[in-house]
């Protein structure tokens, strides 16, 4: 039988085989190098000299100026970028642009924007030096092809013309300035928009999120209210700011009961005490026994920086738990610094009648309770999760550093959770 | 719709490669190749690759055989197979690159392209084209010419080595 492998037939040996691969297949391994190495292969024969310069996706990063000195790139670098445009054709599809050394050359990104807004660009990556943030021109507002959009360390202010990017699918932006009603209107002109992380670098009023296709949000940025407009969708939640200090909101509050009936989708939540505090506006009385719209998908919920002696926090974990029927994962983090202890009998009452009540869990498999100091209350959640949860599997008990003067020692605390009853025969209780 | 008898067995496809060789694999080890899939979702069950030599066919299959049975434990595994798949030479590594492009597997595609950029990046140009015998059509004055619009992409030290 004849073969046509080369290795079989020696005079195909030492033959240019590369060069003639098809394009596609030349683009993804010149895609694989850094840029600069790509360009070199402009040098290799006629056929490679514009090979690079075709590729739809750009890293514009230190590894194109590694090389050169620092006083070089300063003066350089904007030449260096422009040049490499100005020979590049057909669309860019993709670009990630980061460690730009310093704001001198912002006027240089001006130009980058302006060349990808003009060449399709669909998914950008833009991450600029720590400090001065550089104000994101309007260019990349036209970017009609948008679907991924990753920025840092910009001030984003969108024209008046702005009319949204209909195909953006994930949005992130990390350590950006924008304003409340910037950040709003950002969000609700993105209506495909499925994954959104938020990060601002100061602290924000209050705003209203209306992303119709939102699935995944994660928001890590100060703010005093939330509310959640239209988001049908939305799976999975974290708001995990931290506190900011008090101020009042102009515009609209979100309520306790309306804040929860506004996700119903919601499959995994995680939520900072401090946002909790913020949704209980009207205090302890909005929280009822039960939400009216049971959250049906709920299956993992986290709270940190809770303090349980605190009345209305506990009630509203209950609150929680009790209006999730299929809840499978709970995970709580106590506060850890705990300054504030407050009178612990209100919410020990309360769970201790919660524990006589005919409560039951049905679906609970594993609960993460961490840095437990072992106060009344605590024990008496412990107590309250083992005795109720049919169908518990593990229960971790993370303790907090036990301090000589603490309520109670590590041992007491494996005592007495060693004494307390478990409705799960299967319940498993690890330190 | 298959008989009876068809379903309880595994279904099997058959590939042709481009010397004529043929040979017999489980559909769902197959149809991790875009192209194959889109012929078995036709009703195909012998399938020509005329652009797919013997040699290269039976290391695809073999590789395909292993991916179609990945599971969470034998990860290592299939990592220590993947290695071992790309530690050959230039020759066939292109070989087996221009089969997994025209047989659409895209994990494939990934690593071998990934192997062939990993042995070009760093090299001086010199050294690339001795590596690939590419001839060099410039004259010298192009050339130069070449260099210096891009040349922050020509400054500093490259390896000169052709392993």
């Amino acid at each position: 039988m004849e073969t046509n492998m080369m290795t079989q037939v020696p005079g195909k040996r030492n033959r240019d085989i590369i060069s003639d691969l098809p394009g596609e297949v030349i683009n993804l391994i010149l895609m694989r190098l850094p840029l600069r190495d790509a360009v070199r292969t402009s040098i290799l024969s006629r056929k490679w000299r514009y090979n690079w310069a075709k590729l739809p996706k750009l890293t514009l990063d230190h590894t194109l100026w590694e090389d050169i000195s620092i006083r070089r790139v300063r003066g350089e670098l904007g030449v260096i970028l422009l040049q490499l445009l100005s020979f590049h054709q057909g669309p860019v599809t993709e670009c990630r642009i980061s460690s730009i050394p310093d704001p001198q050359h912002f006027p240089v990104i001006d130009s980058l924007m302006y060349f990808l807004s003009r060449n399709g660009i669909e998914d950008l990556v833009l991450e600029l030096p720590l400090g001065e943030k550089y104000k994101l021109p309007s260019s990349v507002f036209t970017c009609s092809q948008m679907r991924h959009l990753v920025l840092r360390y910009c001030d984003i202010n969108p024209p008046p013309t702005f009319e949204g990017f209909s195909k953006l699918l994930r949005l992130q932006l990390s350590d950006v300035a924008i304003s409340d009603k910037c950040l709003e209107n950002l969000i609700s002109r993105c209506p495909l928009l499925e994954h959104m992380e938020l990060d601002i670098s100061h602290p924000l009023n209050y705003i209203e999120v209306n992303a119709p296709n939102l699935r995944f949000l994660y928001f890590g940025s100060k703010i005093i209210s939330i509310c959640f407009t239209n988001t049908p969708l939305l799976a999975d939640v974290s708001i995990v700011a931290v506190d900011v200090n008090h101020g009042s909101v102009e515009r609209g509050t979100c309520h306790f009961v309306e804040f929860f009936r506004s996700l119903p989708a919601v499959k995994n939540l995680c939520l900072g005490q401090f946002i909790i505090k913020k949704i209980l506006t009207a205090g302890l009385n909005e929280i009822p026994v039960k939400l009216p719209m049971p959250l049906l998908s709920l299956r993992q919920l986290s709270v940190f920086d809770i303090c349980l002696s605190k009345l209305d926090e506990i009630h509203c974990l209950l609150c929680l738990i009790k209006s999730s029927p299929y809840l499978k994962e709970i995970v709580i983090i106590m506060q850890a610094i705990n300054n504030d202890e407050g009178d612990e009998v209100p919410a020990f009452k309360l769970l201790e009648a919660e524990y006589d009540s005919d409560i039951k869990l049905n679906q609970l498999t594993k609960v993460k309770l961490i840095d437990i100091r072992g106060t009344k209350p605590e024990m008496e959640l412990i107590k309250l999760l083992l005795g109720t949860s049919l169908m518990l599997e593990k229960m971790l008990i993370a303790p907090f550093y036990i301090e000589p003067e603490s309520p109670i020692t590590l041992v007491e605390l494996l005592k007495q959770v060693n004494t307390f009853q478990r409705a799960s025969p299967k319940a498993k209780v690890i330190f | 719709m298959a008989s009876t008898t068809e379903t309880k067995q595994k279904k099997m496809l058959i590939l042709k490669s481009a010397d004529n060789d043929e040979f017999e694999i489980e559909e769902s080890v197959g149809v991790q190749s875009e192209t194959i899939k889109n012929l078995v979702e036709d009703g195909f069950t012998f399938v020509p690759l005329p652009n797919v030599y013997t040699k290269a066919l039976i290391k695809i299959i073999d590789y395909l055989k292993k991916h179609a049975n990945k599971t969470d434990s034998n990860d290592e595994e299939i990592k220590t197979f993947d290695k071992d798949f790309v530690n050959t030479t230039f020759d066939d590594l292109f070989e087996l690159v221009s089969a997994a492009n025209y047989l659409h597997i895209s994990c494939l595609m990934n690593m071998l392209c990934q192997t062939i950029a990993d042995r070009i990046k760093d090299k001086s140009p010199e050294a690339v084209r001795k590596i690939f015998h590419i001839n060099c059509d410039y004259t010298p004055e192009e050339e130069a010419k070449i260099r210096k619009a891009n040349a922050q992409a020509f400054e500093g030290q490259f390896d000169e080595s052709l392993d």
